[in-house]
């Protein structure tokens, strides 16, 4: 080969360079707007920068989808403003924190009783101003009364979860149908359905009390216990470690299904918004789903029981009905 | 079929000016052009013989298809990939004169016999996931750690250094080398290319 027809030997060093980029941009707790600074000049500085960042960025983008279907963590990137930040600094990013499609809310000083919604469709990430977390689902409601000496959580409807920064002068607790949960350190969700709630506990401990019960009967809740509670019963059983992650791919915008009934599954797709899947027929106790969809895919999800199922897809007045 | 466009255009783009960039060129190019890369990275290996400058060659075909569809995106992203990367590929033949012209001129039997179903186009997501957890388990223990940590369990640099013993420095070239590999492993191999299951 002669000398000129030698690619430029820098292929492998931009690459590196890229992969560090793409690295430290989703590490948001050191990440500043001079490193963004710096980083819009390295890409505007050849084309070969750009599309080996684009690349390695697009690859960590693929992965998120992995981390919905492991424990609970911090919010990942593309939401990384989200992220636990030092309390200092939560003030200044704030202010500059552009979040697309999520939205993200500094309660600093939370008012007495201040209630928080989000539409079918939507979700919602709070932080507390003792750094607890709590992210909403679609169609949720809970009512915040945060004050010196409590921080009382009542979930009117739908479903939350839970990260709780533990504070015995300053319990946390969630109110829900007539029980209390109360944390004792910990991590979890809360799923409202018409005559019952779920509370799955991912770590951490937290006490199930009913309200209207005698202290004794409070349930301690470990990890991996899910506790079904109506008003008069209370059942825990313990689930494995992933079964519990998977309830939570909704953070992700995912939906993780196995063996799910096909009507479960459906009803599931409706608590999303977006198209209405209607079932008809007796076709939804034989079919059963697996896998993982977006939160936002009932078409795709109904194009994909045409094709496996043989379910015909009709589409009216903005539903999908399924039919055999 | 020889190429006899004129080597007018045979400029190193990285040696060209300012580099102008578009939002729609960049999300265009990741959903469209990314998930053939398999299909190219086998192109490639099957068209040339120097193995160690595929991926030199593969940055080329990128920065060449960038910058083409600044101009306007093209109707089908594969076609135009692979028009781009033969065109290369001849005017690289014809100077080093080491692989004849005939090597590529199977590129449309090739071509359309590669399948190529982009992740984001497969409604199912179970393939995709065993993949990027297949992808992530044969990176190297270290790294794989410390990707894990970072993106699974969503620690900080201090705690997965803390975690790993090690330097934050360490973390870091853990991290870009996860990015890397990732990216050959999930956009340059075939999907079927598993090695376990």
């Amino acid at each position: 080969m002669s000398a000129e027809d030698v690619l430029p030997p820098d292929t492998m060093e931009i690459e590196k360079r890229a992969a560090e980029w793409v690295a430290d941009r989703r590490n948001a707790e050191d990440w500043t707007a001079e490193r963004q600074t710096e980083l819009d000049a390295w890409l505007a500085r050849s084309l070969a920068h750009r599309i080996a960042y684009l690349r390695i960025d697009a690859t960590w983008n693929r992965t998120d989808r992995l981390a919905a279907l492991r424990r609970p963590m911090r919010a990942q990137t593309p939401r990384e403003h989200q992220r636990k930040l030092p309390r200092a600094r939560i003030a200044a990013v704030f202010g500059l924190a552009v979040v697309s499609g999520i939205f993200a809310t500094n309660y600093m000083l939370a008012p007495k009783g201040k209630l928080v919604e989000t539409p079918k469709g939507g979700q919602e990430r709070l932080t507390l101003v003792d750094g607890s977390h709590i992210e909403l689902n679609t169609d949720t409601a809970i009512r915040i009364d945060y004050s010196e000496n409590k921080r009382a959580i009542t979930l009117l409807r739908g479903e939350a979860y839970f990260q709780v920064r533990h504070d015995a002068a300053r319990p946390f607790s969630v109110a829900v149908t007539g029980h209390r949960i109360v944390d004792l350190g910990t991590k979890f969700v809360v799923r409202m359905a018409p005559k019952s709630f779920q509370v799955a506990l991912l770590e951490g401990s937290a006490r199930l009390e009913n309200e209207n019960g005698a202290q004794g009967r409070a349930i301690v809740l470990s990890p991996g216990d899910v506790a079904v509670a109506t008003a008069t019963a209370t059942k825990v059983t313990r689930r494995p470690e992933h079964e519990l992650t998977e309830r939570l791919a909704w953070q992700h915008g995912a939906i993780v299904f196995h063996n799910q009934r096909l009507a479960d599954a459906v009803a599931e797709f409706n608590r999303y918004g977006g198209p209405r899947l209607v079932l008809s027929g007796d076709i939804a106790t034989r079919l059963k789903i697996n896998g993982t969809f977006r939160t936002d895919g009932a078409a795709d999800f109904a194009a994909l029981t045409h094709e496996i199922f043989g379910l015909q897809i009709q589409r009216r007045d903005g539903a999908i009905f399924l039919t055999r | 079929m020889t190429n006899t466009e004129p080597d007018l255009d045979d400029v190193d783009p990285r040696i060209q000016g300012a580099v102008i960039a578009a939002p729609d060129v960049d999300a265009w190019f990741v959903r469209e052009v990314l998930p053939l890369e398999a299909a190219l990275m086998q192109y490639l290996q099957h068209n040339w013989r120097n193995k160690s400058d595929i991926a030199d060659l593969r940055q080329d075909i990128y920065m060449r298809v960038y910058e083409s569809a600044l101009q306007g995106l093209p109707e089908s992203p594969k076609a135009f990939v692979f028009t781009i990367a033969r065109n290369l590929l001849i005017r690289r033949m014809r100077r080093e004169q080491i692989i004849p012209f005939e090597a590529v001129s199977d590129f449309d039997a090739l071509g359309t016999a590669i399948e190529t179903p982009g992740p984001e186009n497969t409604a199912i997501a179970r393939d995709e996931l065993r993949r990027l957890q297949q992808a992530v388990d044969r990176l190297p223990p270290r790294t794989r750690e410390a990707f894990v940590m970072q993106q699974i369990e969503g620690l900080s640099r201090r705690e997965i250094a803390e975690r790993m013993g090690v330097s934050e420095l360490t973390v870091k070239t853990h991290l870009r080398d996860a990015g890397r590999l990732l990216a050959d492993m999930l956009y340059g191999e075939q999907p079927d290319n598993r090695r376990s299951s």
